[in-house]
């Protein structure tokens, strides 16, 4: 065997030992018979799915279907009532708030705080946190970094957050209503931004019930009514056997 | 990531308590330049106006910092781990031990702090001494205990005294945190279950004090009793401070695991 084919040999068995180790890793996120009560009322029932890397995942929803609920136990702010919720096959703990950066649907910053005080607190305390991309944003968005948090309008203040959590070279980014409250025209430097500052192997779970303004960078659809699972698919699978837009089908099983 | 949490809280609580340190120290200088000192002047020199407001002033800045010691232990834990911010504290990579301890360390270090500014000024205000004076009187009276008691008796003395004070307020502090970490278990009127459940924690203490001194009433602890009496005084006094020291140890102990347990299994940011 010449040198050559050992070399190829050689490259070769790496690449089915990478493509094995890819498979045996554990899902980014799982849910197992999830479900999560406050006192007597219902908010998710017994969830059971996975989520691949590398996808931009849009969990979508009316008002009070469990998006906010599910977002909120991946991070472990509240605790299952029942199953599990695994993050790199880990529960919610240090291992997996290293790996997943949450965006809230408040604001959650200290507002006393100046700008690039949160910049400095973030590069503190999460080594994956790139300060020059936050402070690229923040400059093309006029932000001064020496503006108090509670200066800025509201507006400004979720692109401050938005910012801080995109800035993180996160595997797993579970932003609750990134668009929400905003205008069109912060829609989509939002929407930009996702889209720009996430890694491929990195996986973006956005919840919202304004589908319309990012259908088009929506790679897979999770459907969440009453806190039950009614639908998880591809959307390119979605358009093909429905013949719809992600839109249309929401408004379909969503009908009031 | 302890001493980063310890950062940011210094930084968050040291916009509040810097600016009433500031006052009172200012209120003692005013007091010294006036000679206002209270030991120094009576009603008849004409100056019992001036003695009254700096009084006032002096009481009321007092009273302030102590309310705000309070308010702001209780707000920092409940508004900072248990409210909105709390979705970010509870998502940086940290341990619930080191949020927990987060908040304790600097609690502990501006009681202290707030405690030496009221002793210092007090000390400026009464006496006629000027800072130097004290400062120099401290010294002899040291050295005057040291030469009474022993070095070795004054200095243990010394520290388990410091070790008993920081143990009660952090069984103190450590109250209130577990208070509120069962307050938020519920999803609605929080605050109240926290004030509901810093009662029946202090009651359930209470109780179990009075338990412990009935029973050594009832001679099961006599034995202690008989080798801290069998004891020469000075060893008596220090194996009697480490026992509270060590009593101190387990009711920190006993409060920190349950808030621990609570934060870490059971936190509910709903």
């Amino acid at each position: 065997m010449s040198a050559y084919d050992t070399r190829t040999a050689e490259a070769a068995y790496t690449d089915i030992m990478q493509e094995r180790t890819e498979q045996e890793r554990p899902p980014l996120l799982e849910c197992r018979g999830l479900g999560k009560s406050y006192g007597r009322h219902p908010a998710l029932r017994e969830l059971n799915f996975t989520l691949p890397r590398g996808r931009i995942v849009g969990l979508l929803g009316p008002n009070g279907s469990g998006k906010t609920t599910l977002l909120k136990l991946a991070c472990g702010l509240i605790k299952p009532s029942l199953g599990q919720i695994l993050i790199n096959g880990e529960a919610p703990g240090v291992a997996s708030k290293k790996a997943a950066a949450y965006l809230p649907e408040k604001t959650y910053l200290n507002d006393w705080m100046r700008v690039r005080d949160i910049v400095k607190l973030f590069e503190d305390f999460y080594a994956d946190f790139r300060s020059e991309r936050a402070r690229e944003m923040l400059g093309n968005l006029g932000i001064g970094e020496a503006a108090r948090l509670k200066t800025l309008s509201k507006g400004n203040q979720e692109k401050v957050q938005l910012i801080m959590v995109m800035s993180r070279d996160a595997q797993l980014y579970l932003l609750d209503e990134p668009i929400g409250g905003v205008d069109p025209a912060a829609r989509e430097y939002i929407v930009n931004t996702i889209i720009g500052n996430y890694n491929e192997n990195a996986t973006v779970l956005l919840s919202t019930h304004i589908i319309t303004d990012i259908e088009t960078v929506l790679d897979e659809v999770i459907f969440l009514k009453e806190g039950a699972l009614v639908l998880n698919s591809s959307v390119d699978k979605l358009r093909e056997e429905s013949g719809k837009s992600v839109d249309q089908v929401f408004r379909e099983v969503f009908r009031c | 990531m302890l001493g980063k949490l310890i950062k940011y809280e210094f930084r968050a609580t040291a916009r509040h308590y810097l600016p009433i340190y500031g006052l009172i120290l200012l209120l003692t200088l005013f007091g010294g330049i006036t000679g206002s000192k209270l030991g120094a002047v009576s009603l008849e020199e004409g100056r019992g106006f001036w003695m009254a407001v700096l009084i006032a002033a002096y009481g009321a800045a007092v009273f302030a910092l102590m309310v705000l010691t309070l308010v702001i232990t209780v707000n920092r834990f409940y508004k900072n781990l248990l409210g909105s911010e709390g979705y970010l504290m509870f998502t940086l990579p940290v341990t619930t031990g080191r949020q927990i301890f987060g908040k304790l360390l600097p609690a502990l270090a501006w009681i202290i702090l707030s405690c030496l500014v009221v002793l210092f000024s007090a000390l400026l205000l009464i006496t006629k001494s000027s800072a130097a004076d004290l400062f120099g009187q401290i010294f002899p009276a040291i050295g005057e205990a040291c030469r009474e008691l022993g070095v070795g008796n004054f200095l243990l003395g010394a520290v388990e005294l410091i070790a008993l004070g920081l143990l009660g307020t952090a069984s103190l502090l450590l109250t209130i945190y577990l208070a509120l970490a069962i307050g938020q278990l519920a999803n609605e009127h929080k605050f109240l279950l926290s004030f509901g459940a810093f009662v029946a924690i202090q009651t359930l203490g209470q109780t179990l004090g009075l338990v412990v001194a009935f029973a050594g009433g009832n001679h099961s602890l006599a034995w202690l009793y008989a080798l801290i009496s069998g004891l020469p005084g000075s060893a008596a006094v220090h194996v009697s401070l480490l026992g509270l020291i060590l009593g101190g140890f387990i009711i920190c102990a006993a409060l920190y695991a349950p808030t621990w347990f609570l934060l870490h299994k059971k936190l509910n940011l709903a």
